[in-house]
């Protein structure tokens, strides 16, 4: 997926397992910008009695890199903690939870928001409560009165939310894991040999009726730029800001005996990062996955090889033999994925595609890189820059975009003529993609903050 | 070192380990809040018992990283502080050759 259990490590570690980062001029407060980092992958909805919380032991962060050197220049940082109004009964909640400070929710969270910009720390917030996870119609009958109550303002016309959505990354794992063949285009696909599935077909969204936790964070643009530039010049070096997020445990973690309970010490150790959709999913190596998680991005340079010849170019066209001859010639070639390298791990520069750059400097690291000087889209194109438009991935991302078939068309060559201008992509290039879209998704958007839309409850999900 | 052979307790009397590793962190470093890692002052030698201390009010665990050099790992807080204690090393080498029977 994108991020979800991308790693075999962090795989068994649900409450630090990032799953995707979003970042992008917010719609509808364009002097803003919206960064989303989600984390407790595939969330079935009737999960109880222990529902879904961020982990207390977890340090959560929000990175922004303003001046190219891979480097975290800007953070937010989130601290959970969580308090249990009575141990002596096993219900997530005794009654109808009506209002976020409802006495019949028995188990709540609550947090703190730290930025620190260099070696100065500001506490932004403390005490800010998550919404309950959505239990059904007798547990939680008005949830987006709870969600929206969880919205908070912060000190310098911030805005934070933390807690459960409806996941909105959209995808048909299915085909993908079982031997890259997305449903639209199975009737191109070798299949081994065993003609499993001679026909093409719609593509399933595996993430369907699946939950997630959010940590969303609306600041002014100038509280991530350098110098706290906000202008219009798109080619402004200022302009564009990369992003990831981390998640941190101590050291040390005692299953302690003599004294019944679990306790860590020592310092904060990154165990899960995220910035660019399944670059740790697709493009490294499994042998190198749970290292890359411990990494910061600007020493990302030690895996610049595997984007310079991904994995999936080289199967793509042996699995689908024809439909990639281009590609073919281009992996033979030996020829580093230049554009790939761009995208990925040093921006898009100036001069490539018309009025657009998100160019952050030689350092390879992977980021989310947002050209904050770009206006958000009155029609958003969910092919992002290759559907022509500038605000979206990978010029930052916005929860609609298929990052998905973006990616995999770029890897399929699409993007190789930006830096080869003799290349001629294959056609299947710009049409290959995975047949999911959001309008897989039972559950929309917000056109407001937080933007991901209310978790399905598990009363009725999944279906009778 | 006296040590215990049960299962519960791993063979090593935990209590006693962790509380020896403070002190020996106690008297070789300085765990001071903002400094991931502490050398300690007596890389290169052995830790001495030094003047008494508080015990600390928080956990602590030492880990033993290279028990030829002598070099520990102490965690506390937020911190990990570098030791060296040959001494102790050796007497924990010899402790865990003891309970596995070697």
């Amino acid at each position: 997926m994108s991020s979800h259990r991308e790693a075999p490590e962090i795989s068994k570690d649900p409450v630090a397992d990032s799953t995707d980062v979003y970042a992008f001029v917010s719609p509808d407060k364009p002097d803003t910008v919206t960064l989303i980092a989600n984390y407790v992958p595939l969330q079935s909805p009737a999960g109880g009695p222990n529902f879904y919380e961020f982990g207390d032991d977890v340090r959560y962060a929000i990175h922004i890199d303003n001046n190219g050197d891979g480097e975290s220049d800007v953070s937010y940082e989130f601290r959970f903690t969580t308090q249990v109004r009575n141990p002596n009964t096993f219900l997530y909640n005794t009654g109808p939870i009506l209002k976020i400070d409802s006495p019949n929710w028995n188990r709540r969270q609550f947090y703190k928001v730290i930025r620190r910009v260099k070696d100065r720390e500001e506490v932004l917030g403390d005490g800010l409560p998550c919404p309950p996870c959505n239990i059904g119609p007798l547990s939680t009958p008005d949830y987006d009165a709870l969600a929206t109550a969880a919205v908070r303002n912060l000190s310098g016309k911030r805005r934070v939310f933390a807690g459960q959505r409806a996941e909105g990354f959209y995808v048909d794992l299915g085909a993908i894991f079982d031997l890259l063949d997305p449903r639209p285009f199975a009737d191109a696909h070798a299949h081994f040999g065993l003609t499993k599935f001679p026909q093409s077909g719609n593509g399933v969204n595996a993430t369907k009726n699946l939950n997630v936790h959010t940590i969303a964070l609306q600041v002014p643009i100038s509280d991530l730029t350098r110098d706290g530039w906000h202008g219009k010049d798109v080619k402004d070096p200022r302009a564009t800001i990369g992003v990831w997020t981390t998640a941190s445990r101590q050291r040390v973690r005692m299953l302690d005996s003599e004294l019944n309970n679990t306790w860590s010490t020592g310092p904060y150790r990154q165990v899960s990062r995220l910035a660019m959709p399944l670059f740790n999913e697709v493009i490294v190596p499994m042998g190198r996955k749970d290292f890359w998680n411990t990494q910061k991005p600007k020493d990302d340079s030690q895996f610049a090889k595997h984007v310079a010849k991904p994995e999936v170019a080289q199967l793509l066209p042996g699995l689908f033999p024809g439909v990639f001859p281009n590609l073919d010639v281009l992996n033979k070639s030996g020829k580093p994925r230049a554009d790939l390298l761009a995208i990925l791990l040093t921006g898009i520069p100036g001069g490539l595609i018309e009025g657009f750059q998100n160019f952050t400097g030689k350092t390879q690291a992977d980021l989310m890189r947002l050209n904050t000087a770009i206006p958000p889209s009155a029609q958003p194109s969910i092919f992002g820059l290759l559907g022509g438009d500038l605000a979206g991935f990978p010029n930052g991302r916005r929860v609609s975009d298929d990052v998905v078939a973006i990616e995999l068309r770029a890897i399929a060559g699409a993007t190789y003529a930006l830096v080869d201008k003799t290349y001629t992509p294959d056609p299947a290039a710009s049409q290959v993609d995975d047949g999911v879209t959001p309008d897989h998704l039972d559950i929309p958007y917000l056109n407001r903050f937080p933007y991901l839309g209310t978790p399905h409850d598990g009363f009725t999900n999944p279906a009778a | 070192m006296s040590h215990q052979t049960q299962p519960e307790s791993a063979g090593l009397n935990r209590r006693k380990v962790i509380l020896t590793g403070a002190g020996v962190a106690a008297a070789g470093v300085v765990v001071g809040a903002g400094v991931p890692i502490v050398s300690s002052r007596l890389a290169g030698g052995d830790a001495e018992a030094g003047e008494p201390v508080a015990a600390p009010d928080k956990p602590v665990m030492v880990h033993l990283r290279d028990a030829g050099a002598g070099h520990f790992d102490v965690f506390v807080g937020t911190e990990r502080a570098q030791v060296t204690d040959r001494g102790f090393a050796s007497r924990l080498a010899r402790a865990v050759a003891e309970i596995e029977g070697r």
